[in-house]
């Protein structure tokens, strides 16, 4: 014969409610989970193949996926850099760009030269939405937690522009050690409002220019 | 109250046998765990008998102590050499006790460490955070075909297991038909099972690998050889066309959303960095385990799967209500 | 060959070797051959000239249907070559890499530009060359990015007075010749998916035949027949697939047995791999009238990653001998089974008849990428000889019975494991650059190369338009240090004649002319001309950029022999981009004469009387 022990009605009734407090309050936290990209509640690319927007951007067209100036919410975050690389293998962007993204039938993604803008927001928009000579859309198949990630591994190989038109304006689509050292470069920031810093856009300050000369890619 | 605690014991291990505990190993349907299960049975009784003989003689000699009165100089402090003998009688019979089941247990290594016959199957299973990736090959190449988390194995068949870690190390482990063997990546470990009953052994990943290490549950399904022939034949076949209106529009957003990471044979998915869904209708699970294969989880998986499995490779794809509905219907013509 | 011939060859090298020393004589730039066998045996390697056109002019881009690339002209020759002077040069614009032939028909020079393909037609008899028309077809700009190796196009046809040629963007066009206008323009595929068209069409009677480009995009493969006057298509071979496909029937004998069976396009695959297994036509195409058979060969498999595709992998990194009418295989034979390197077999099968082992075969001669050189047998596809022509470690030798070259193991790339030292590279021993034939010496004439790669693979998911790729490559040069070669070869023994070591790549095609010489320039930009028996060079000049276009040669309306190449640098040159002296793009056509002289040069005031304009292809201008 087998004794055992009966739990108390009441126990076993903490118990349950202690199970649903539990996910009730689960409940609660996944709804903060939300990503924290910035607002794309644009309108994608139409229904269809991966690359059924081949002219990129149409003009006067869809909104593409983000607007303009925003900076990158990962930007110089390691692990983001990481997980930016392993995608730009796992979504064959090497093939096209190189595996030392280089450039082969896509452009050097590692040179200061932009077809379409170096500017985080320009790159996110080329991956989200495409671009005419071919690169693919991947507004639908990546979420835009993914696609800032493959920003951020771009920005870290040094070809990327600063995150503002402002700044962008005042560098121009080129490093700024680059140019002649007579150009007053604290001349931009006599323009900032007060209290305003210029940040680049892997957010370092803009400064005095390095004696060192722009390295080749 | 020791009685008692060894009696609900001793039923609970007799219940062992009809409660519903997927997970053990203390009953084995394969030879490559047979040999496993009746060295363990074999160990444990041995055991048993070494713990009764010895608490049995433990009891003796504290009783027989205790039985003694009379002031500590009527103690005999010289003992007999009978004692010595106790030490030969219980150090030889000890020896010969373990020697035996040392070559049980060498015996035993042997029994499972291959196959007595060649397998006529081959299985090559690549671990991925976290899900299964298993490739049946063959040695015509058309007639290789991959697909995730339920193998399908015929009964009274040796087959014959490569364990390949895609990043992580995982453990590859049926409890019912063989052991645990570790999945390293960059290195080829071979295993093997044969089911000798038909029915559905489950399975689970036995190393911790991350965050979902828990919900990383594989199947193996032993059937006829025939049923095997009939589900082998549907596998290497491309998915089936959509046909209405709903399933066609959920095909074209499973080709711009999904087709980047996965593969449905038949069309122009081609991702390989989730599983094969060319016949997911056909398992009983979603998410290597993790949800029953039904409407109601299919569709909360595709609309959030980040809250149901945290931290898994399958992003939260933003999809309107009519998008997740379509694709949902699309999935579910993928018998 | 029996003894008494075998000592009389003997002796008579012995003694040519005694009497007559210099015609042996090399240049410090050649590598004399270990030995040299007497022309005389190899002169009895002949070509079929057919379609016999005009001896002073180019109406296809390899010369004729056994794709000799051999003119009969020898107005220039080895007395004066050393007159060469640039004549006039004509920029086309593109800047992307040139990689075909100017056509010469009558009076009229036919070059198409690469993208965006703007045709030009250029009037010869008149001072300047002047356009008469141009012709732009505005092709989408799409195919720029799924073009593997640069947005080319290698070569255009003539037949029945249209200029045919391939858009980057899967569409075949005619256009009138008289006027430059379009007569038809057909589909042939979809650039968005990925697959591109970059090869000459081949024209015989009133079919023209076209294949795709995009097996590094995972495109499968197919070779299409088009009628010349509508552009009708009129069948489609694929190479990969079930026989219906690949148009395998009765009809179809292969010479080995492991390329019989049922299917074979589908079941060398995993399940359903067949459908994106590239297998591309992009290269040449011959074509035999007395066995009525058109040759040509595919790309490589698809992934280039090949633990993910086992299996033979057929119809890919081979080649086909089909009936032009109807599209059906006759033979076939696979270079590279389950190629792992991408060995490409779309290179030239140059059509000749020789005599080996005593008997006269027709045969075919294909420099493949895997660096043999094979001679097989062009009615049955039996392989009679192959020989490695470049320094090559993937393999450790040649099984003849079974025409497969035994593979290295340590040579076979793994997924994240870095292989190293694999020679030839994916471009391969050799790449599409076409060689050319002299019947007056036997040989054949080939830039070659001298490349090694690391390799890498990496595992890759098919997404439709972008690459199924996976081979992460360093380049270097192999032993010796130099990138390319510039040989002579002998087909009958399977053996390299003499060579010109180059620093830079060898890609640009061979002209070989009746004045006994071969002309072939670097990708540094060297044009030369050589000895064509001892390989001495005798002329070079510097062009503006590098060359990888074959040369041609024709006779003006003005009576006078001129040479004509391409410099305009890119392809699959740019694997050594990083040399120091890599040139920078060009998009100049230089014809060349013997002291220069043209009608468009002289000491008064020639000017040109142009037909069209060619600002509509003016890029900068018109914002594209």
């Amino acid at each position: 014969m087998v004794t055992t022990r009966r739990n108390s009605p009441r126990a076993s009734l903490a118990a349950t409610g202690l199970f649903i407090g539990i996910a009730v309050a689960l409940c609660g936290c996944k709804q903060g989970r939300q990503s924290s990209a910035p607002n794309q509640a644009q309108t994608l690319p139409p229904e269809g193949a991966l690359n059924s927007l081949p002219l990129g951007a149409l003009a006067g067209g869809a909104r593409l996926g983000v607007p303009d100036n925003i900076a990158n919410p990962l930007a110089g975050n390691d692990e983001a850099i990481a997980a930016g690389h392993q995608l730009f293998m796992e979504m064959n962007c090497a093939g096209c760009h190189g595996y030392d993204a280089k450039g082969g039938m896509g452009p050097n993604l590692t040179d200061k030269y932009w077809r379409y803008g170096g500017m985080p927001s320009s790159i996110y928009n080329s991956i989200y939405a495409g671009r005419p000579q071919g690169m693919p859309a991947w507004g639908k198949a990546l979420p835009p937690q993914d696609i800032w990630r493959l920003v951020t591994f771009i920005q870290s190989l040094g070809g990327t522009v600063s995150a503002t038109y402002y700044q962008v304006g005042l560098e121009g689509d080129h490093d700024i050690s680059s140019v002649a050292p007579e150009v007053p470069h604290s001349l931009g920031d006599a323009y900032l409002p007060a209290g305003v810093a210029a940040v680049t856009g892997s957010g370092e300050r803009l400064s005095a220019p390095t004696t060192s000369p722009s390295q080749s890619p | 109250m020791n009685g008692r605690h060894f009696a609900s014991a001793a039923s609970l291990l007799a219940l062992c046998g009809c409660s519903y505990a997927p997970l053990t190993y203390m009953r084995t349907y394969g030879p490559a765990a047979d040999p496993i299960t009746s060295l363990g049975w074999g160990l444990t009784i041995v055991c048993s008998i070494v713990v009764v003989v010895i608490t049995m003689l433990v009891l003796i000699a504290t009783l027989r102590a205790r039985a003694t009165r009379g002031s500590m100089a009527a103690i005999a402090i010289s003992r007999s050499s009978n004692g010595l003998l106790w030490i030969y009688i219980g150090t030889g019979l000890s020896s010969l006790v373990l020697l035996g089941l040392l070559i049980w247990t060498m015996i035993t290594l042997a029994a499972v460490a291959d196959s007595p016959k060649a397998p006529s199957l081959t299985i090559e299973i690549r671990a991925h955070q976290w899900w299964w990736e298993a490739r049946y090959i063959d040695p015509i190449a058309a007639d290789t075909f991959v697909t995730a988390n339920e193998l399908h194995i015929p009964v009274g068949t040796a087959v014959r297991l490569r364990l390949i870690g895609d990043d992580v190390i995982h453990s590859f482990w049926i409890p019912a038909l063989a052991g645990k063997t570790d999945v390293i990546p960059g290195q080829t470990n071979a295993a093997w099972i044969e089911a000798t009953t038909a029915g559905l052994y489950r399975g689970q990943c036995t190393e911790y690998c991350g965050l979902q290490h828990a919900h990383m549950s594989e199947a193996v399904i032993a059937e006829s050889d025939a049923q095997f022939q009939q589900w082998r034949t549907l596998q290497l076949s491309d998915a089936a066309s959509p046909e209405s209106a709903t399933s066609l529009q959920g095909q074209q957003v499973f080709l711009s959303h999904c087709a980047a990471c996965h593969t449905v044979r038949g069309t122009d998915a081609g991702g390989i960095l989730g599983p094969d869904l060319t016949h997911l209708m056909g398992r009983r699970t979603i998410a290597a385990g993790t949800l029953p294969n039904n409407l109601d989880s299919l569709t909360r998986w595709i609309a959030n799967a980040q809250a149901i499995k945290p931290g898994c490779q399958m992003p939260a794809v933003e999809l309107s209500h009519e998008d997740l509905v379509a694709v949902v219907a699309y999935v579910q013509t993928l018998d | 060959m029996n003894c008494s011939v075998a000592a009389r060859l003997a002796m008579a090298l012995f003694l040519s070797q005694l009497y007559v020393p210099q015609a042996f004589a090399a240049s410090d730039s050649t590598v004399p051959a270990a030995s040299l066998a007497p022309l005389t045996a190899l002169q009895s390697t002949s070509a079929s000239t057919a379609p016999n056109d005009p001896a002073g002019e180019w109406h296809m881009q390899a010369h004729d249907y056994a794709n000799t690339r051999y003119s009969t002209l020898d107005q220039i020759n080895l007395s004066n070559v050393g007159r060469l002077r640039v004549a006039w040069t004509f920029s086309d614009g593109a800047m992307y890499g040139h990689e075909g032939a100017p056509l010469v028909v009558g009076s009229m020079m036919y070059v198409v530009a690469p993208f965006p393909d703007v045709a030009y037609a250029l009037d010869l008899s008149k001072p300047g060359s002047p356009i008469k028309w141009s012709f732009a077809p505005d092709p989408s700009p799409i195919a720029i990015g799924k073009a593997c190796c640069d947005a080319v196009i290698r070569g255009w046809a003539y037949a029945k007075g249209k200029l045919i040629y391939n858009l980057l963007d899967d569409h075949t066009v005619a256009v009138d010749v008289k006027t430059g206008k379009q007569i038809w323009r057909t589909k042939m595929g979809n650039v968005e998916n990925g697959e591109t068209m970059t090869m000459a069409p081949f024209v015989v009677g009133d079919k023209v035949f076209v294949g795709n480009s995009g097996g590094e995009l995972g495109k499968i493969g197919w070779l299409a027949a088009l009628d010349v006057d509508t552009g009708k298509e009129l069948w489609r071979a694929y190479s990969a697939g079930s026989d219906q496909l690949v148009k395998i029937g009765p009809d179809f004998k292969p010479y080995y047995d492991w390329l019989k069976g049922k299917d074979l396009g589908i079941s060398t695959w995993p399940a359903d791999m067949w459908r994106t297994a590239g297998g591309a036509v992009w290269g040449w195409i011959s074509y035999d009238p007395d066995l009525n058979l058109l040759y040509y060969g595919t790309s490589n498999p698809s992934p280039r990653v090949p633990v993910q595709r086992p299996g033979l992998n057929l119809w890919s990194s081979s080649m086909f001998a089909r009936d032009p009418d109807t599209g059906a295989a006759k033979w076939a034979y696979s270079f590279t089974p389950h190629d792992q390197w991408d060995y490409d077999g779309v290179n030239e099968n140059v059509l000749l008849d020789l005599t080996i082992g005593g008997r006269r075969r027709k045969v075919l001669v294909q420099f493949n990428r895997n660096a043999y050189a094979y001679t097989i047998d062009r009615e049955t596809g039996e392989v009679l000889v192959a020989a490695p022509f470049a320094y090559q470690t993937w393999s450790s030798g040649f099984d003849m019975k079974s025409a497969t070259a035994i593979v290295r193991p340590d040579k076979e790339p793994k997924p994240n494991i870095k292989t190293t030292d694999v020679c030839p590279p994916d471009i391969g021993g050799k790449d599409w650059q076409p060689s050319a034939f002299s019947p007056k010496t036997g040989l054949l004439y080939a830039g070659i190369f001298n490349i090694c790669m690391d390799v890498t693979d990496h595992r890759q998911s098919y997404i439709s338009g972008t690459p199924y790729d996976g081979m992460e490559m360093t380049r270097q040069a192999g032993p010796g240090k130099h990138w390319g070669e510039f040989m002579a070869w002998d087909p009958v023994n399977g053996r390299k004649v003499w060579a010109i070591e180059e620093t830079f790549m060898t890609m640009s095609g061979a002209l070989a002319t009746a004045g006994d010489l071969v002309f072939y320039g670097t990708v540094d930009g060297w044009f030369r001309a050589v000895n064509d028996r001892t390989g001495k060079v005798l002329w070079s000049q510097k062009l503006g950029s590098g060359i990888i276009a074959a040369p041609m040669t024709y006779q003006g309306p003005d009576g006078r022999q001129y040479v004509a190449v391409y410099a305009g640098v890119g392809g699959g040159a740019m694997v050594s981009k990083a040399m120091p002296g890599f040139p920078p793009r060009g998009s100049t056509l230089y014809v060349f004469s013997l002291d220069g002289d043209s009608v468009s040069t002289g000491l008064e005031m020639p000017t040109t009387e142009g037909g069209s304009t060619s600002t509509q292809n003016d890029n900068s201008q018109t914002g594209r």
